[in-house]
Formats: C-alpha cells, sequence, structure tokens
C-alpha cells in the first residue's frame, strides 16, 4: 500500500495527460488562470515563458502539497502516517484537512515562487529578466492553487504521488498549450479591423469562449474526466 | 471545546512559516546574486511601479541598465523630471533638452505592384501573408499602418500611396517605426535635412530594375560628400548624421534620386494639400 502510493501506471498515465491538457483544461475547461491568460498572451515569445513558468511552479506545487497533505493534514487512520499522530502532540481529526488545507497550499506556493526566483536570477538570468513581472504573479495564480486543491480531494479516486506531480505537470502543459495558442490569435487579430469597442479583452474572451467550445469535443476522448 | 485544532493549525502553519523561511534564507544566501550598490540607489529614485514604459521588464532591469551608462536617465515616464534627475545625478548624466526628433520614411518608391493584394489593410497582414506588394521586397506597402497607429495624426499618405510627415505635428515618439514591418520609418533630428530614401539590399542591377528611386550602391556619393558621413552597406547608402552636415552635394549626384534632400520636400500638411 505504502509502495503503491509512489508509482503511476501507464494507463492511468494516459488518461491524466489526455484529461489535464485537453478534456479538463484548466482555462477552457476550468475557467482557471483566466487572468495571466488575458494579461500575458498578446505576444507569443512572454505566453510561451509565463507557460512554463507556471508548468513549473505547477509541478513543485502538486509533489509538496500532496505530501504536505498526506502526512501532515490527513488523519493517520487514512494515509496510514500523521506527523501530528507521530509526535503525539494532538490527534488530529479530518476537520483539520478543511481548516488548514488552502492556506498551506498558499504558503507552499508562496514558498516555491519565491524559491524558484532565487534560483534563476543567480542560475539564469536571462530566463528571469525575460519573465520579469511575471514569476511573481504566478503566487496569486488560481490555476495553480486549483491544480493543488483538485490533486487532494481524493475523489473520485486517491492519487498517488507520482499521479500527482504528473497531473500537476500536465496541467501546466495545457495551460501553456492555450496560453500559445490564444497568442496566436491575438497577435493576428491585432491587424484586424475590429470594432473599437470590442478591442482587447472583450474580443479575446469571445475568442476563449469559441476556443472552449471546441476543446469541449475533446470530452468524448478520454470518457474519463478528473 | 476541543483545542487539538487551534493547536495542530498553530504548529502545522508555524513549523511550515519557518522551514520554509529558513529554505529561502539558505536560498538567498546561497544564491545571492551581488549588485551594483549605484543599481539599487538607481532603482529606489524611480517610481517603483514597474510599468514598463521604459521599455524594460520592470524597474529594475531599467535601474541596470542606467547603472551600466548604456542608456539615458530620462527613461521613466511615471518618475517624471524629478525621477530623470536624481538618476542624472547617481549616474553622472546630465540632462540636455532634446532636440526635435521626427519620424522620417526612407523610401520614394517607383515600383511596379508585384500582385494585385486585396487582403486585410494593413501593412504588418500583408506582410505577414505575402510579403510585399511592390516588385521591390524592401518596399514600403502604401497601405497606411504607420498613419494609423500615429496618435498625433502626424502622418498622411500621398497620392503615390507614401506615408508623409507632418514635422510640425511629429512628436517623434517612434509608434510608426514599430509598427512598420518593413522598417522603413526611422525617428531622426529635425536639423537632418538630407536622408537616404530607400531600404533596398538588393544588388544595384536588380534593385534599379525593380524601382526607379533604388540605391544601386554606385558609390557616387560617398565620393560627394564632403563630411565622408556616407558608407555603402549591403548595396545601400547609410548616412551617418553624427557627421552629416546636410549640405546636399549628394542629392545632387545621385542618378537615380535615392537619396531626398527635406528642405525642398520637406512639409506641413497646408503646404501639400
Amino acid at each position: 500500500m505504502v509502495a503503491m502510493a509512489y508509482t503511476v501506471d501507464i494507463s492511468s498515465f494516459f488518461t491524466i495527460v489526455i484529461s489535464m491538457v485537453f478534456v479538463s483544461n484548466f482555462v477552457l475547461a476550468r475557467f482557471l488562470g483566466l487572468c495571466p491568460f488575458i494579461g500575458v498572451t498578446n505576444r507569443a515569445s512572454s505566453a510561451f515563458g509565463m507557460g512554463a513558468a507556471v508548468t513549473f511552479v505547477m509541478t513543485l506545487a502538486s509533489s509538496v502539497s500532496w505530501l504536505i497533505y498526506r502526512y501532515m493534514l490527513l488523519p493517520a487512520a487514512d494515509s496510514g502516517f500523521n506527523v501530528f499522530a507521530a509526535l503525539a502532540i494532538i490527534k488530529p481529526d479530518a476537520s483539520l484537512v478543511l481548516v488548514l488545507k488552502t492556506v498551506t497550499y498558499i504558503l507552499v506556493i508562496a514558498t516555491l515562487v519565491q524559491l524558484v526566483e532565487l534560483v534563476m536570477r543567480r542560475t539564469t538570468p536571462k530566463l528571469y529578466l525575460a519573465l520579469g513581472i511575471y514569476l511573481p504573479l504566478i503566487t496569486t495564480n488560481c490555476a495553480v492553487l486549483g491544480v493543488a486543491l483538485l490533486n487532494t480531494t481524493d475523489t473520485p479516486e486517491v492519487l498517488t504521488f507520482a499521479a500527482a506531480t504528473l497531473q500537476g505537470f500536465f496541467a501546466g502543459v495545457g495551460f501553456a498549450l492555450v496560453m500559445v495558442l490564444m497568442s496566436a490569435i491575438r497577435e493576428r487579430l491585432d491587424l484586424l479591423g475590429v470594432p473599437e469597442a470590442m478591442k482587447g479583452a472583450p474580443i479575446a474572451f469571445i475568442c476563449t469562449a469559441l476556443m472552449a467550445l471546441a476543446f469541449m469535443g475533446f470530452g468524448g476522448l478520454a470518457g474519463a474526466t478528473r | 471545546m476541543d483545542y487539538g485544532i487551534v493547536i495542530a493549525s498553530v504548529l502545522a502553519l508555524g513549523v511550515l512559516g519557518a522551514a520554509f523561511a529558513l529554505v529561502l534564507a539558505i536560498a538567498n544566501a546561497r544564491f545571492a546574486v551581488k549588485r551594483d550598490p549605484l543599481e539599487e540607489k538607481v532603482l529606489a529614485a524611480l517610481a517603483g511601479t514597474n510599468c514598463g514604459a521604459c521599455g524594460y521588464g520592470g524597474c529594475a532591469a531599467y535601474a541596470q541598465a542606467v547603472a551600466a551608462g548604456k542608456v539615458p536617465a530620462t527613461a521613466c515616464i511615471p518618475g517624471g523630471g524629478p525621477a530623470a534627475k536624481a538618476v542624472a545625478n547617481l549616474v553622472g548624466q546630465t540632462i540636455e533638452p532634446r532636440e526635435q526628433q521626427v519620424a522620417v520614411v526612407h523610401c520614394n518608391r517607383e515600383s511596379a505592384p508585384s500582385i494585385d493584394y486585396s487582403g486585410i489593410g494593413d501593412c504588418r497582414a500583408a506582410t505577414a501573408i505575402v510579403g510585399g506588394v511592390y516588385e521591390c521586397r524592401f518596399a514600403c506597402l502604401g497601405l497606411g499602418t504607420c498613419a494609423r497607429v500615429c496618435p498625433s495624426g502626424a502622418i498622411w499618405m500621398s497620392d503615390k500611396g507614401l506615408p508623409v510627415v507632418d514635422e510640425e505635428r511629429c512628436t517623434g515618439c517612434g509608434i510608426c517605426v514599430k509598427a512598420c514591418p518593413k522598417g522603413i520609418v526611422t525617428v531622426e533630428r529635425r536639423a537632418d535635412e538630407v536622408h537616404v530614401l530607400c531600404r533596398s539590399k538588393d544588388k544595384g542591377a536588380v534593385a534599379r530594375e525593380k524601382c526607379e528611386h533604388a540605391c544601386i550602391a554606385c558609390g557616387l556619393c560617398v565620393k560627394a560628400c564632403n563630411a565622408k558621413a556616407i558608407e555603402i552597406q549591403d548595396f545601400l547608402a547609410e548616412i551617418d548624421y553624427n557627421k552629416c552636415v546636410s549640405c546636399g552635394e549628394c542629392v545632387a549626384v545621385c542618378p537615380t534620386g535615392a537619396i531626398g534632400d527635406y528642405r525642398k520636400t520637406r512639409r506641413r500638411k497646408v503646404d501639400v494639400a
């Protein structure tokens, strides 16, 4: 049981890929992360940079939040180990999850973003400068919190550590994909004679809605939406 | 009442927070980037809104560039005059009143259309789709994108479909320069009167075949120039405006009329209309 908690088999791997990138795409099916989606899709280069940064943070946030959820928040009866119970401090019950989930995840995400920023500034200053203000903005990107929360709802099934991490990564890939697609559309939209009142965000949202409709077509692909 | 959950919450967040703080502190020490102290002073003098109006990806990036001495101290728009003065003092620059700058259109094409373009009336769209609509692939497309983006209404299209700049209205903001997909528009000092009105990098014979007013890289202007301000690069004459005295000798010798003297043609909308 404990060993199983860290692996993922091939069929659920593909289910994760298809559902995260296409069927339950974070932007087009869950409507999360719309702020950077509209804000950073003016140019393909910045859209790609933002997508990559979000993917990175989502992956890390998924694995760290999974560990915290499993071994700090869940009662020992559910997960087999709880750090509070093990240290005999208190015997946490299920309410601890409700109280602490969101706030600890935000803590994790904020720390990760800070950490990534520190490391990137030293190791890849070019990329750091290219991402500029977008990097700290990921802290408040609801898609990142969304993936951490969805990974730990335990419905419809309990995710393994590997499954949670992969789910985070591919949620980020799906986000990046839609960002790049949208930036390509918007670079062309800029050149068209869009009526004054529709310029910018309004026409972008209409395009987003049409893209979301198109992505609904993927719903028939997997039959398994998470 | 059960205080377990309160204790657990305080413990969990306290321990996690402390652990993360420790990790960040270690990372900060381990991955510390040595910054120029001047850079930090400059950063403090800026408006700090990260608006990007200076053309950099945030105040820190601009501060770095200024501290390195690469760019003028006056680019912080929200900071305005006070910020510019403070920054200039820090980096030892002096702020001089700027000479008036105007947009210059470097094309005077007399070229036949290569296709009958009826797509979106925007130079950027046309460039993305077909590359160009005249025989000369460097030529102005004449679809008027620069005129439309100009916030001052200083550009209008002539009968030939070439942009003309009203230099009374032009503020030299450079928005048209960014909009032009052919790189035909540049911003120059208004005091400079003589400009190469061609951007063709084709070889002389090819360029001549495609456009009557093309620069054919014959080199007569280079010889005629008293100030040694003209060089031929990639089959195209280029004027070094730091040396040019706008004497007009090159205009007289150019066999194709690829160099223009704005003293004769320069003008405001009222003059032309």
